[in-house]
C-alpha cells in the first residue's frame, strides 16, 4: 500500500495545504512535492481540553502530530492499577435477604458472588496516567507503524490503540494516514531517526506499564528496565525459542500472538496462545525443585514440585496445594513444616528452604535437629520418620515449551538478571508470577495426561477429538422441546443462547453447536485484547468483559460456537463508577455455567437427552464396547483442587513427553481380535491413576482370552513408578517368567497374563 | 420421556401407593363407612386433598422449567414425578368420589382428569416412539423454528441452479440477506458491505444475462417449465397439493428426476441432481414438521385442560366445603 498513490483520502478534519505544512518546523525539511503527494491524507483537528483524542483498545491506524497544547497519555483496562469496584453493602438490609432467598430458589448465583466472571477485580477501568506530550510530538504512531509492517503480508491485521490520549489543554493536531507517515515524513532522516527512537522507547514503556505484574514498579526500576529492555520482532511462523533452550529473557508480548506448544508422538499439543500484555519464560527463570519421599512402598511414594510459593507439609492438608503425608504419625496434622524454593534460576543455585511450623518433631538435616534448613538438590532431610529427597528440576533455567510467532510478533525482552532484580524488589510480583507459572504447569500436565489416555491413532484424525467437552443430544430421547436452549437463555443475563440444537451427527447423537473447549483453541489466536482465554487451570474458554467485539474469535472458531452480539457496555475509565457510555458488540461463548453446579442445558433437559462428555473417554469406551459412562462435569474449582491437592503429582512435562507408558502386545489375545484396536498394538497406561486388565468388559484394557481372569491385574502409576498388582487368586501374573503379586515394572519387562504376553514400554514409539 | 429402568422405582412406588390407597379405601368403604363412601368424609377428604396436591405439583412443572438452575431437583426428576404422580392422581380422585362419576361440576372434573391423563399417556407414548422415527426419517433435520428460513434458502438455491441453464427466470424475490452467487452462499446486508454487494451483483447479473451451461433451446424451455410449474411451487412454506403428491416419497422424487434426466441432455444432469437433493431435503422438512406436530400437539390439549382442572378443583373444594 505504501507504494500506491492515494488520489484522495477522506479524513475528518480540515485539510492542510503543503504551504501550511512547510511553515511547521517539523515538516520544513520535507520536499514540497512529497507533501503534495497525498491530498487529504493529513488534516488539522481541534480538541477541547478534556476530550479524548484516541481511546485505548479502539481500532485506528492514523497518527497525530501535536501542533499546540498538551495531552496526557493513559493506560487502562487489564493493566489498570485502580481499586476494584466495591462489592455490595451489608446483608442487614431485609430486602437483600429476600433477594438472596429468591435467588437461591431459582438457582441464580448470589449477588456479588466472587466466582462471577464479571466481578473480577482485575477488570478495573480506572486509567493510570503515564506521561504527557507537547507540541512537536507524535502519538498513535505505534499502530500506524504496525500497519505498515503488516501490509507486507496478504492479510494485514490491525492492532488496537495501546493507550488513551486525552487533551490536557485545548489541542490542535495534525491527523495523518500511516502511509503519509511512511512516505512523507520518513523521507526526512532526522525525523525518521527521532520517530524510531521514540517508537522504540514508547513501545517498551507501554508494554511494561501495561503488564499487570509490573504494576508496583518504582520509577527508578521502571526507567532502568526501559533503558535495558530490547524490542525484538518476529515474522509469522518464526520459532522464538525451542523447548529446552536456555532462558535468557523474560519475554513480554507487545504485539501479535505467540503459540506455546509441546510436541508428543502423534502431534503437537498447544498449551496456550498468548497475546498482548502476556508473558512467557517465567517458568525457566523461577526456582523450582522436586521433592519426593524415599520409600519402597507404593502407598508411601509421594512427590511434588516446589516453587517460590511456600507449600505446607503435614498429615492433612490445610490448603489444597499442601503436601499430605497421612501415613507418618510423627508428622503433625496441620502444617508441620513449610517448603519453598529459593535461589536463582540455574539448577545449581536453587535450594529448598524447609521451615518448621507447627510440627512437634524438628527437622532432621545433616544429622542435626534444626528448625530450618536449606537443602540443595541431591540432599535429603527428614520430617517425622519420612525422608524427603530433593532433586533439581531438569527444566530449571530452560524453556518448557516451544514458542512460535503466529503472526507479526513484537516482544519486549527483559534480561534474566534484570528480571531477577524485579523479583527481589517486588515480592508481590514474584508471587504473582510464581502463581501463573504454577497454573501453567498444572494446565500442561492436565493436557498431557489427557492426551495419552486415548488411543491416538484412532481418534486424532477426527475433529471431535480436539474437543475436551462436548454437548451431545441423544436423538432417540430428544423431543426437540428446546428446553436446553431456553435454559441457556434463562441462565445468562444477556439472554443470548450459547448453544444451537444443530450440528454433526455421530451414531444416534447430535453434537450440538457449542464451545468444545478445544485442545488447540483456534478462537484464541487473533484476539487483539486477550479477552478470550483460559483462566487459571480451568480448560474452559471464557470471554472477559473487555472484549471489543472485533469478531476475530467468531471467525476463527471452526464450529460456529462463538456469537457476537450487540450487548456490551463500555465503562468510561475517566468516570469510575459510571454505568456505561455505549453499547458495543461483544462475543459470547459457552462457559459451561461456571457459576452453577452443572451446565444448565443438561440440568434442564426433561428427557435425559442432553449429556456433556469428555470425548476421549466417551468415544474410547464406546468403541471398546464398554457401556457409556456419563461423566458429569465437576465445577472448575474442584477440578483445580483435585489436581493441586493430589500430592502424587504428574511428573514434569519433560518426562511425560519422553515416557508415555504403554504395554505392547507381543503374543496376541485371540485369533479374531489379536490387537487392542485395528490400528494400535498398544494398551496405553493411565498416568496418574491405575489401569485394569482382565476379561471383564468393565476393565480399562479388555483381554479377550479365556486364559485371562475376569479381573486379572492392575497397573498403578505413582509418580514415575509403575507397579503391577495381581488381582486374580487362581491365575498368576508373571513378570519376566517370575510370578509376581506386586512388583514395580521396568522398561522392557515381559508380562504374562494367561497366554497373553505384553511388554512394558516407557519411551517414544518404536 | 423414554420409559426406561430409571422409572422402575417410580413405577414400584406408584404401584405401592395405589395398593395402599385401595386397601385403605376398602377398609373405609366396607368396614368403616355407615352410609357408603363419600367425598366429604375424612377418608374422602384425605384422598381428595392428596389428588389436589398432586394437581398443584403437576402444574408447577412449567414453573420449574422456567428456572433451569433451581436447586429443587433436576428437570428429569420433575418430569418423572409428573408422569407417575399424575397417574396416581386418577385412582385417588376415584376413591375420593367413591368410584362415582358424579354429576355437574364433579362429572366435569372427572372427565377433565380423564382426558388429561389419557392425553398425558399419549404424550409419553409419542415421546417414546417419535424421536427415533424422526432421527431415521429426517436425516437433514434442522431446528423447527428455522424451517421456513431453510425452505427459503432451498428455493433461492434452486433458482440459482436453474438459472445456470436458463439464464434469468424473471423471478423477483428480494431477500438481501440471502444473496447468492455462483453457488457460494453469501449472507450479508448489502448496505453494510457495499463492495461485496457490488461484486455479488456483478456475478448475479452475469448469470442472469446468459446461460452458463449450454444446452439446446428446447431443453432449456422444458427445464424452465418443469421447474416453474412443478418443482418451485414445492419449495414454498405451503406447497400446493399437486406438488406435495408429486414429491411425497423419496421414490417418487427419484422417479420424477429420473424421468427428467432422460429427456434432458447430459450437461444439465448436474443441475438435476442438485434439484433432486433440494426436493428431498424439502420433503424431509415436511416430514419433520408433521412429526414435530405430533410430538408437541398433544400439549395443546393437556396443558390448558390441566389449568382448567386446577381452577375447577378449587371451585369444587370451596363449594363442597361450604355447602
Amino acid at each position: 500500500m505504501a507504494k500506491e498513490v492515494i488520489l484522495e483520502a477522506i479524513l475528518e478534519g480540515e485539510r492542510v495545504s503543503a504551504e501550511e505544512l512547510l511553515a511547521i518546523p517539523g515538516f520544513a525539511a520535507i520536499p514540497k512535492e512529497r507533501l503534495e503527494k497525498f491530498p487529504g491524507a493529513i488534516v488539522r483537528r481541534n480538541f477541547d481540553a478534556g476530550s479524548i483524542i484516541v481511546r485505548q483498545r479502539e481500532h485506528g491506524t492514523t497518527c497525530f502530530y501535536l501542533l499546540s497544547g498538551t495531552a496526557e497519555i493513559y493506560v487502562e483496562g487489564v493493566s489498570a492499577h485502580g481499586t476494584p469496584r466495591k462489592q455490595s453493602e451489608s446483608n442487614r438490609d431485609w430486602f437483600k435477604y429476600f433477594e438472596r432467598l429468591t435467588n437461591h430458589m431459582i438457582g441464580a448465583p448470589l449477588p456479588g458472588d466472587s466466582s462471577s466472571l464479571r466481578s473480577q477485580p482485575e477488570v478495573s477501568t480506572i486509567a493510570k496516567r503515564i506521561g504527557e506530550i507537547g507540541p512537536g510530538e507524535i502519538v498513535g504512531e505505534l499502530e500506524a507503524l504496525n500497519v505498515l509492517k503488516e501490509q507486507k503480508r496478504p492479510r494485514p491485521k490491525f492492532y488496537p490503540r495501546a493507550a488513551t490520549v486525552r487533551a490536557q489543554t485545548a489541542v490542535v493536531v495534525l491527523e495523518m494516514l500511516p502511509n503519509y507517515l511512511n512516505t512523507v515524513l520518513y523521507s526526512s532522516p532526522a525525523f525518521k531517526d527521532t520517530l524510531n527512537r521514540k517508537y522504540k522507547r514508547r513501545a517498551i514503556e507501554y508494554a511494561i506499564r501495561s503488564a499487570p505484574v509490573f504494576r508496583d514498579l518504582s520509577e527508578e526500576l521502571f526507567d532502568y528496565l526501559c533503558s535495558r529492555a530490547e524490542l525484538v520482532d518476529f515474522e509469522p511462523g518464526q520459532v522464538i525459542c525451542q523447548r529446552g533452550d536456555e532462558v535468557e529473557f523474560f519475554d513480554l508480548v507487545r504485539v501479535g500472538f505467540v503459540k506455546l506448544a509441546q510436541a508428543f508422538p502423534g502431534g503437537e499439543l498447544v498449551l496456550a496462545y498468548l497475546s498482548g500484555n502476556s508473558y512467557f519464560g517465567e517458568m525457566g527463570l523461577m526456582p523450582v525443585l522436586r521433592v519426593r519421599t524415599q520409600s519402597e512402598e507404593p502407598e508411601r511414594m509421594v512427590e511434588c514440585l516446589v516453587s517460590t510459593i511456600p507449600i505446607g507439609v503435614g498429615r492433612t492438608r490445610v490448603s489444597p496445594d499442601d503436601l499430605a503425608i497421612p501415613f507418618d504419625e510423627f508428622i503433625s496434622r496441620g502444617n508441620h513444616a513449610e517448603l519453598s524454593a529459593v535461589g536463582n534460576r540455574s539448577k545449581e543455585g536453587n535450594q529448598l528452604k524447609v521451615v518448621l511450623k507447627s510440627g512437634k518433631n524438628p527437622i532432621r538435616f545433616n544429622e542435626q535437629l534444626v528448625d530450618k534448613a536449606l537443602v540443595s538438590p541431591g540432599e535429603s532431610f527428614v520430617l517425622g520418620q519420612t525422608t524427603f529427597e530433593v532433586e533439581a528440576d531438569p527444566l530449571a533455567g530452560k524453556h518448557s515449551a516451544t514458542s512460535t510467532a503466529m503472526d507479526f510478533v513484537q516482544l519486549v525482552r527483559i534480561k534474566a538478571e534484570d528480571f531477577a532484580r524485579i523479583l527481589e524488589d517486588l515480592p508481590q510480583a514474584a508471587s504473582a508470577i510464581a502463581e501463573v507459572a504454577q497454573g501453567r504447569r498444572q494446565i500442561a500436565a492436565q493436557l498431557l495426561a489427557r492426551v495419552h489416555q486415548v488411543s491416538l491413532e484412532d481418534f486424532l484424525d477426527q475433529d471431535l477429538m480436539q474437543a475436551q467437552n462436548l454437548l451431545l443430544l441423544d436423538l432417540d430421547r430428544c423431543t426437540r422441546c428446546d428446553e436446553c436452549v431456553k435454559a441457556c437463555i434463562a441462565t445468562h443475563p444477556d439472554h443470548v443462547p450459547r448453544l444451537m440444537r444443530d450440528g454433526l451427527r455421530f451414531q444416534n447423537y447430535l453434537v450440538a453447536t457449542s464451545c468444545r473447549a478445544c485442545m488447540d483453541p483456534l478462537c484464541m489466536t487473533h484476539c487483539p485484547v486477550g479477552a478470550i482465554r483460559r483462566k487459571g487451570s480451568s480448560l474452559d474458554i471464557v470471554i472477559e468483559d473487555w472484549c471489543i467485539g472485533c469478531c476475530n474469535c467468531a471467525q476463527d472458531c471452526p464450529y460456529g460456537a462463538i456469537n457476537v452480539t450487540d450487548l456490551g457496555s463500555t465503562l468510561d475509565p475517566f468516570k469510575p463508577g459510571s454505568e456505561g457510555v455505549a453499547r458495543k458488540p461483544k462475543a459470547v461463548v459457552c462457559d459451561l455455567c461456571r457459576e452453577y453446579p452443572e451446565p444448565n442445558c443438561v440440568r434442564a433437559c426433561p428427557h435425559d437427552a442432553a449429556i456433556r462428555i469428555q470425548p476421549n473417554f466417551f468415544f474410547a469406551r464406546e468403541l471398546a464396547g464398554v457401556p457409556l459412562m456419563v461423566t458429569p462435569q465437576p465445577p472448575p474449582q474442584s477440578e483445580v483442587r483435585a489436581v493441586s491437592s493430589n500430592t502424587k503429582m504428574i511428573p514434569i512435562a519433560d518426562e511425560l513427553l519422553t515416557a508415555i507408558p504403554r504395554l505392547e502386545v507381543v503374543v496376541g489375545l485371540n485369533d479374531k481380535d489379536p490387537l487392542p484396536s485395528p490400528h494400535s498394538p498398544y494398551f496405553l497406561l493411565r498416568n496418574p491413576g491405575s489401569t485394569s486388565f482382565g476379561r471383564e468388559i468393565d476393565n480399562d484394557c479388555v483381554l479377550q482370552n479365556d486364559t485371562v481372569s475376569k479381573n486379572h491385574a492392575i497397573i498403578e502409576c505413582h509418580g514415575s513408578r509403575y507397579v503391577l498388582r495381581n488381582l486374580s487368586e487362581s491365575n498368576i501374573t508373571y513378570v519376566n517368567d517370575q510370578p509376581a503379586s506386586e512388583l514395580e515394572l521396568h522398561p522392557g519387562d515381559l508380562i504374562e497374563m494367561g497366554l497373553v504376553k505384553l511388554k512394558f514400554r516407557l519411551g517414544p514409539r518404536q | 420421556m423414554i420409559i426406561d429402568k430409571k422409572h422402575v422405582k417410580w413405577a414400584v412406588g406408584t404401584g405401592a401407593a395405589v395398593v395402599i390407597a385401595i386397601s385403605s379405601y376398602a377398609v373405609y368403604a366396607f368396614l368403616l363407612s355407615t352410609n357408603g363412601p363419600r367425598g366429604g368424609s375424612a377418608f374422602g377428604l384425605i384422598f381428595g386433598s392428596a389428588a389436589t396436591g398432586i394437581f398443584v405439583f403437576e402444574c408447577l412443572l412449567g414453573l420449574r422449567k422456567k428456572y433451569p438452575a433451581s436447586p429443587f431437583g433436576r428437570a428429569q426428576t420433575w418430569l418423572r414425578a409428573h408422569i407417575w404422580l399424575g397417574l396416581l392422581s386418577f385412582p385417588l380422585a376415584l376413591m375420593h368420589s367413591g368410584f362415582r362419576w358424579g354429576h355437574g361440576l364433579a362429572a366435569v372434573l372427572m372427565w377433565l382428569l380423564f382426558v388429561i391423563v389419557v392425553s398425558g399417556l399419549l404424550g409419553v407414548a409419542l415421546q417414546n416412539y417419535l424421536p427415533r422415527r424422526m432421527k431415521e426419517l429426517v436425516r437433514k433435520e434442522t431446528v423447527f423454528a428455522q424451517i421456513p428460513l431453510v425452505i427459503l434458502g432451498l428455493r433461492l438455491e434452486a433458482d440459482e441452479r436453474v438459472e445456470f441453464v436458463t439464464a434469468d427466470l424473471k423471478i423477483e424475490e428480494g431477500h438481501p440477506e440471502y444473496e447468492r452467487a455462483g453457488g457460494v452462499k453469501v449472507y450479508f446486508d448489502p448496505k453494510q458491505k457495499q463492495d461485496n454487494a457490488a461484486k455479488l451483483r456483478a456475478v448475479v447479473e452475469k448469470r442472469k444475462q446468459s446461460s452458463q451451461i449450454e444446452i439446446a433451446p428446447d431443453a432449456v424451455k422444458a427445464l424452465q417449465s418443469h421447474y416453474l410449474q412443478e418443482i418451485r411451487p414445492y419449495l414454498t412454506d405451503r406447497p400446493p397439493v399437486s406438488s406435495t403428491k408429486l414429491f411425497r416419497t423419496p421414490e417418487l422424487i427419484a422417479a420424477y428426476f429420473g424421468h427428467l434426466g432422460k429427456i434432458m441432455p447430459a450437461p444439465a444432469h448436474v443441475i438435476l441432481d442438485d434439484l433432486e437433493d433440494i426436493c428431498e431435503e424439502r420433503r424431509q422438512l415436511s416430514v419433520q414438521s408433521r412429526l414435530h406436530g405430533w410430538l408437541h400437539g398433544w400439549l395443546l390439549i393437556h396443558v390448558p385442560l390441566s389449568f382448567a382442572l386446577l381452577l375447577l378443583t378449587a371451585v369444587h373444594a370451596a363449594l363442597s366445603l361450604r355447602y
